[in-house]
Order: C-alpha cells, then structure tokens, then sequence
C-alpha cells in the first residue's frame, strides 16, 4: 500500500476519532445520571411504573388475546379487497396503480406478521396471568387463551395466504406455499435480480435496526436489573439475541466471501 | 451512476407489454418497469438477454453518461 493511501486512511481516522470520544463521553455521562436516577427514584417511581405496567398487561387479557386479532385481520382485510378492487380495474400498464396495489399488499403483510408476534406476546402474558393472579377460574382462562391463539394463528395464515397467492397472480413466476417450511427460500429463488437486491437491501437495514434496538434493550436490562430485580436473564436473552444476530451475518458475509474467491 | 435506456421505445416498436417483456427474459413486471424509469440498472446478463429480444447490441438500447461530480 501507498505512503498516500496509509496517510489518506490515518487522516480519515484522525478526524472521525474525536467525534467518537466526545459520543463516548457524553454517553458515559448520561448513562451516569440515568443510572443514578434510576437509583435515586427506585422506591418511588419505579414501583409505580411496573405496578402500573403489568396492571395494564394483566387487565389486556383474556380479552385483547382474541380481540387484537380480530381486530387486525379487519384492516388487512380492508387492505385486500382495495387492492383486489384496484387490480380489477388496472388497464396492465399504469405504473402507479400497480405500485399503490402492492403497497397495500406489503402493509397487509407486515400488520399480519406484527399481529403474529403480539398474539403469542398475549399468549405468555395471560398465562402469567393465570399463575400469579388472583383469578380463581384458572380453566376456563387457559382453555380460553389457547383457544384465542390457535384462532389468532389460523386467521393470520389464512390472511397471509391469501395475500400471497394474489401477488402470485400479479407476478405469476412466483413459487411456494405458505404452508410449506421453506417457503421464504422457496419464494427468494423465484425473485429476480431487482427483487433479490431489495429484500437482501432491506435485511441488511433490518440487521442495522436491530443492532441498534439491541443495544437500547441492553441498557434497559441493566436499568431493570438495578432498579425492578428482574434478575439476570433479560439481559442474557438480549445479549444472545445480539451475538446470535452480528455472528449470523459475519459467518455468511465469510461464507459469501470464500465462495466469490474461489469462483475469481 | 446514470444509465439511460432507450427500453420503452424498443418495447413499443415491438408491441409487447413490461409483462410480456419480463417473460421472455425472466424477469418481473417490476423489473421491466424499473429499469424503463432508471431505477434499476440491470446485471450485464440481463441487459444481453434484453437485447437479444429485440435483436440489437446492448449499446442500442443502455448508454451511460458521465455527471459533472463523476469527472
């Protein structure tokens, strides 16, 4: 390597780096105070918050465990019948209509894959519900909980197939189920170039945010531990989540990397 | 990195739709679409496959041209 380029690469660290120290400083500080705070606030607030917090949970269920769902598949619903109605209609090269009907698509998707992930948050919920209340009908709620998620998880597949089979039949070189285990391989390999650019575009934002959140949960937990005694595991979770995450994409960045070597 | 394309009108001359086009070089509607508008540029196999469609170099149909902050 150049004496220039080593000089470039000295020059471009030497001017990053103080804007990295003063960010770990005041980092340092804040974390500080918000740790002192934390402290200083344990016996009044905190109490207050996680009383407060895991009444309001607590109150949510049995009820929103079947309410919830119901209530999203409504919206995606609504989102699916405009984007039928609007298919319907289109002449085959108006470029905007065609983009709005898959927009409506895509919200479709991800308002059933969040409602995936609520319906079994509610799941665990209601059952700690069942075990540290004070509600003596403790069969009814658990056979009324598993019910409500099986029926929450039944809608959400049938509401994602639906979806998926209709942009199958707006892009017909598309392949897979949803009901088969490798549908996402399934459906990437039958992604063209352009497509294939945007979901590993859109991954790797997903890898960047969720670098991000983790680290924002890391210092939660930490707070928690200290100031609600939630003990050791959320931040272990939180941490293998955060390991599992970075190790995942630098093994296959790896993987990627000797495969592209050996075909130079 | 601009790259400007004459695709519309070679599809036009040809009567074909950006459906009929993405079939027969198995690529999506979309794709078509987005290479028409600049926003995708295509993999040089890609660009091969659509001219041989209409039977022209890759040239005759993608040309780049330098921006000012590219010099």
């Amino acid at each position: 390597m150049s004496s220039e380029k080593l000089h470039e690469i000295k020059k471009e660290d030497k001017k990053a780096i103080k804007k990295f120290i003063v960010i770990l400083i005041l980092s340092a500080l804040a974390g500080g105070v918000v740790g002192y705070c934390s402290v200083m606030f344990k016996e009044k607030v905190a109490r207050i918050i996680s009383e407060s917090l895991l009444k309001f949970l607590l109150g949510l269920t049995p009820i929103a465990n079947l309410i919830l769902p119901i209530a999203g598949l409504f919206f995606i619903l609504y989102l699916y019948q405009k984007s039928r109605r609007l298919y319907q209609e289109w002449d085959g090269e108006d470029e905007e209509e065609m983009a709005q009907i898959e927009l409506y698509l895509a919200y479709a998707l991800w308002l059933s894959s969040i409602l995936t992930i609520v319906s079994f948050f509610l799941f665990a919920v209601g059952f700690y519900n069942i075990i540290y209340g004070l509600d003596d009908d403790i069969l009814f709620r658990v056979i009324f909980i598993t019910g409500a998620l099986i029926v929450s998880i039944v809608i959400i597949t049938i509401s994602h197939q639906k979806i998926v089979n209709f942009l199958k039949e707006i892009n017909p070189e598309k392949k897979g189920s949803v009901f088969e285990a490798k549908f996402a391989k399934t459906w990437e390999k039958s992604c063209d170039e352009a497509e294939k650019l945007s979901i590993y575009k859109a991954a790797y934002k997903a890898y960047q945010t969720v670098n991000r959140t983790c680290s924002i949960l890391w210092l939660m937990c930490v707070l928690g531990a200290m100031v609600w005694d939630f003990g050791l595991l959320p931040v272990t979770l939180v941490s293998v989540i955060w390991i599992v995450q970075i190790s995942s994409y630098c093994k296959e960045s790896i993987r990627l990397s000797s495969i592209s070597n050996k075909n130079y | 990195m601009p790259l400007y394309n004459r695709l519309k009108e070679y599809r036009a001359n040809l009567k074909i739709n950006q459906f009929e086009l993405g079939q027969l070089v198995k690529v999506s509607r979309q794709t078509i679409s987005q290479i028409e508008r600049g926003d995708y540029s295509p993999s040089v196999t890609l660009a091969l496959k659509i001219a041989k469609v209409f039977g022209v170099t890759v040239e005759e149909i993608f040309h780049y041209e330098e921006d000012e902050i590219d010099e």
